[in-house]
């Protein structure tokens, strides 16, 4: 008789499977080796208080529903609203970050082999080389005023080796001219719609009503 | 020496029958389950909630076999459900749905280890789903306190001791629908949560924790 034996025993009465032949076997266990019937009592003992440990979990599953479909797609427009959200505060940043994806999807050689080299002649190294680039040649043609000293941060997360992963946006101030400037709006339908908008100094001056 | 044993019984674990389900009944409910499950894959909502249903109790203990002790067991049985509803259509097997919930639960405990952040859960007031789950704030009973205990100690076991272990730690699964979540014969399972409970009782003592603890301080 071995522990394996016991063990596998021990187990068949905690789960009420053992037969009047295991029961019988148990005893000829536990009369050579008493601590069998402790082992036993110990075995039980961590089996009801697991198994309240789990019920705990079990609970909360039993309440746990599956979402609709309507909700989560409630959820997916929660967050693409989040999205259009940030991106409406961080417009320049996101212009930016189009144009360094431009820059850095461009090919890295030449046909000839040759490395590629960007128009102020540096070769491209890394992604802070090609901003601080892109960022002195916006300059130069009055594209870019400046990038804001602060940064925003989105995320923090740790990075398992004591440190974190630290996410955040860098705000890049830049000037464009257009012909014409839009917002878009809700037409009677809810459908979304195009909007020009007149700047203030251009809209015609009313006269002066007081309030009487 | 212990007899081996084969599932003789469709549902039922012993003779005297852990589940008292006779062969007819049982196979009848096996045959609906399938069939409930093929719904479901064809994209039957109320077939998806019925399958959820069957399976969220196990899953749990599944997301409490690996996920790290801090993350929120609600928000990854959350995680696993969105699953559930966006791709259990991608299934052909009804068979596959037991393994396939399986890998969704651990790749989701997984995700929660890797992500290391502990998410915020917005609770809207009044709203009914949550305020099931609620239960009155206090301190834990001693009992709870030990259940944790061994809680923690059952996520220091191996893998395949874990899992047996906590699943079966789940009311009413049988030996039966263990193997069949975990892919392993019945005497394997056996097995496994035979010396599962071993090496949770050896961790215990060597954490000086459990009942022979308590005797131990209340002599001193």
């Amino acid at each position: 008789m071995n522990d394996r034996t016991t063990d596998i025993l021990i187990t068949r009465v905690i789960d009420g499977r053992a037969s009047a032949a295991d029961w019988h076997q148990f005893e000829a266990v536990a009369e050579r080796e008493p601590a069998a019937w402790r082992d036993l009592a110990l075995a039980q003992h961590d089996d009801r208080a697991l198994r309240g440990a789990v019920a705990e979990g079990v609970a909360r599953a039993e309440s746990r529903g599956l979402p609709d479909e309507a909700s989560i797609d409630e959820a997916a427009g929660t967050m693409s609203r989040r999205t259009r959200r940030v991106a409406t505060w961080a417009g320049w940043a996101a212009a930016a970050a189009v144009a360094l994806a431009f820059v850095t999807q461009r090919p890295q050689t030449t046909p000839g082999g040759t490395p590629f080299r960007a128009n102020l002649g540096t070769p491209i190294s890394t992604a802070a080389d090609v901003l601080s680039d892109y960022l002195e040649k916006g300059r130069s043609e009055g594209v870019v005023i400046d990038e804001l000293p602060q940064k925003m941060l989105v995320e923090t997360t740790p990075d398992g080796q004591g440190g974190y992963n630290v996410v955040y946006l860098r705000l890049i101030m830049e000037r464009a001219s257009v012909p014409d400037l839009y917002k878009f709006s809700s037409d009677e339908l809810g459908q979304q719609a195009p909007v020009r908008v007149v700047p203030v100094s251009d809209q015609p001056k009313k006269p002066f009503r007081p309030v009487l | 020496m212990v007899d081996d044993r084969k599932g003789s019984e469709v549902g039922a674990d012993s003779p005297s029958g852990e589940l008292a389900f006779s062969r007819a009944q049982a196979v009848a409910e096996a045959e609906a389950n399938e069939l409930e499950t093929r719904s479901a894959l064809a994209g039957d909502p109320e077939a998806i909630k019925n399958v959820w249903r069957r399976h969220r109790r196990w899953v749990a203990a599944i997301l409490l076999a690996h996920k790290p002790r801090w993350a929120d067991l609600d928000d990854l049985l959350q995680d696993v459900a969105l699953s559930v509803v966006r791709k259990v259509g991608e299934l052909r097997d009804p068979r596959a749905v037991r393994p396939w919930l399986r890998t969704v639960a651990i790749n989701a405990a997984h995700a929660a280890a890797r992500s290391g952040q502990r998410r915020v859960r917005d609770v809207a007031l009044g709203d009914d789903e949550n305020l099931r789950g609620a239960k009155p704030y206090g301190p834990p009973s001693p009992e709870q306190e030990e259940g944790r205990r061994l809680m923690d100690l059952a996520r220091r076991l191996p893998d395949g001791y874990r899992e047996p272990l906590l699943l079966k730690a789940v009311h009413g699964l049988s030996y039966r629908e263990i193997g069949r979540i975990l892919g392993l014969p019945e005497t394997t399972i056996e097995t496994r949560i035979a010396r599962g409970r071993r090496q949770l009782r050896e961790l215990a003592m060597a954490e000086n924790t459990g009942p022979l603890a308590r005797v131990g301080e209340d002599k001193r």
